[in-house]
């Protein structure tokens, strides 16, 4: 009886783990991913001779090497991102158009590993991305400012989990409304969380908390609706800026990642949740 | 090994399969006929779980078809063959052999004996996309004839193909049958349905009008052309 279900759990992660190397060879042959990374290339090397340059502000001089690593470690996280919701939005309506669904469907296998191959394929294929990119970033650093940053690939697995989120919603929503529109919505929800973040950011300043109480923006009583809304919303700014934090000499706190990494970790259940119910309605022709 | 049971099929108001109820034996190779929009495809779909049911149940070898276990030994081509674009005809060849859940030795093999049965030798290390239709039907019925299937479920197998390649189809599945193997056939082309097939089940408008032995339907000096049109005109 053990030895069965052991067998036949082998079997089942045997047959996810072939789904999502399958998953992440297709992705990375389609015309659309080779372009990203044409682009990303381009923008190594664009930035390759920002390390030398020496940035000024108020007449205070400051690390070339930690504003170089924490705007590149932004721009690649957030453009992996866009990789991985332009990846999850169509992989539904290709792989119903092209047969692949119906092929793979019609052999012993159950919808949920199916559903799990595809989510496992296109998040770890896009966390390898955004490791590959920010390895070679750190080598850029190393090589132009001999500065070693060992927090940098371990921020980058930190925010893969944001890369999760964004494949889970974006397929969970595909399945409901049209693909551009879930992509579009999730592009959304990022925006508003990078937003917000800045925004909670700078309303934690004592110059602006006392602004606020003697301007009495916190006479009201109650929950507002958009304070209540912003304790719901995915992290996913927060999670990245926490992250971020690991890298260069800043002080890192890890009460401030357990916030947002609570909160993402949780969207991506009830997404996941969302996902296999929506995929086990679909009809697959 | 197949049991359909009072299964039923809605979409909204529209019922596309109603009731239907009718058993396939071991062996047998059973004709789904019926004209366009009977429910045939429908039925189908519905046998490999691709659908849900409003109603009833269908089985395979005893298990239900939400059981992914039931798909174990089934080989499929779908009314609509396709292949992604990306693969080679090998590629896909490869990957239904990896889960068809007997195992991985001898994939290569079986792919290899495969391409010789389709008659693609030579092309099967070419990208899909440059496949002629007839082409595609070919690797996608070698996909169904992959890992020596028990019950073999063909929506149309010949539609796409030349008259040489209609009857190296037909020498092939009658070549089949002497290893006991189950054959669903869905087709329009009733004269190679009547040589190849023991059974015939007629729907039309999403009910079963009959389900019996060609050679008890077709009376003297008629064809199954004639039986399908009477039983369809008549219903």
């Amino acid at each position: 009886m053990m030895a069965g279900t052991t067998d036949s759990m082998k079997k089942t992660c045997a047959t996810i783990a072939t789904l999502a190397w399958w998953t992440i060879i297709d992705e990375f042959r389609q015309r659309s991913v080779v372009i990203f990374f044409a682009a990303c290339a381009a923008f190594m090397f664009v930035m390759r001779g920002c390390y030398q340059a020496s940035y000024v502000v108020n007449g205070e001089a400051l690390d070339a090497a930690t504003i170089v690593s924490h705007a590149t470690f932004h721009v690649v996280a957030a453009g992996v991102m866009m990789l991985a919701a332009l990846m999850a939005m169509r992989i539904f309506k290709r792989e119903r158009d092209d047969g692949t669904q119906a092929y793979l469907l019609s052999r012993p296998i159950a919808r949920w590993h199916y559903l799990a191959g595809k989510i496992a394929g296109l998040w770890l294929g896009s966390t390898a991305s955004m490791l590959a990119l920010h390895g070679v970033l750190c080598l850029m650093a190393f090589l132009n400012a001999h500065v070693v940053s060992p927090g940098y690939l371990t921020a980058s697995l930190l925010c893969s989990v944001n890369l999760l989120l964004v494949v889970l919603a974006v397929m969970a929503l595909s399945l409901w409304i049209p693909d551009f529109l879930a992509f579009l919505a999730i592009l959304g929800v990022g925006v508003v969380s990078f937003i917000g973040h800045g925004v909670e950011a700078v309303a934690q300043n004592p110059m602006v908390q006392s602004a606020m109480q003697q301007s009495g923006a916190q006479g009201a009583h109650g929950l507002p609706w958009w304070k209540a809304a912003w304790i719901l919303w995915p992290k996913l700014g927060g999670l990245e800026v926490a992250a971020s934090s690991l890298i260069g000499s800043e002080s890192f706190s890890a009460g401030a990642l357990v916030n947002p990494l609570v909160n993402v970790v949780v969207f991506c259940c009830v997404l996941g949740a969302l996902c296999y119910i929506g995929f086990s309605r679909e009809e697959i022709v | 090994m197949i049991e359909f049971r009072g299964v039923t099929k809605c979409y909204g108001t529209l019922t596309a399969v109603e009731n239907v109820a009718f058993s396939i034996a071991r062996g047998e190779y059973c004709a789904l006929l019926g004209p366009n929009g009977a429910g045939k495809t429908t039925l189908v779909r519905m046998l490999l779980h691709f659908t849900a049911m409003s109603a009833g149940a269908i089985t395979i070898d005893g298990l239900p078809v939400s059981d992914p276990h039931s798909r174990l030994a089934i080989g499929y081509l779908s009314e609509q063959p396709r292949i992604p674009a990306q693969l080679t005809g090998w590629e896909y060849l490869k990957r239904c052999a990896q889960l068809g859940g007997t195992g991985s030795s001898g994939i290569a093999d079986d792919c290899a004996r495969i391409v010789q049965v389709i008659g693609m030798q030579g092309r099967e290390h070419e990208k899909a996309r440059t496949y002629s239709k007839g082409m595609v039907q070919r690797f996608c019925l070698g996909a169904a004839l992959l890992r020596d299937p028990r019950l073999l479920i063909l929506d149309e197998p010949t539609s796409g193909l030349d008259p040489i390649g209609i009857r190296e189809v037909r020498v092939l599945l009658e070549s089949l049958k002497s290893r006991g193997m189950t054959l669903l056939l869905n087709s329009h082309f009733l004269s190679e349905v009547e040589r190849i097939c023991d059974t015939a089940a007629i729907l039309n408008r999403g009910s079963l009008l009959v389900k019996d032995p060609i050679a008890a339907i077709v009376k003297e000096n008629e064809t199954l052309e004639d039986v399908f049109v009477r039983v369809v005109s008549g219903s």
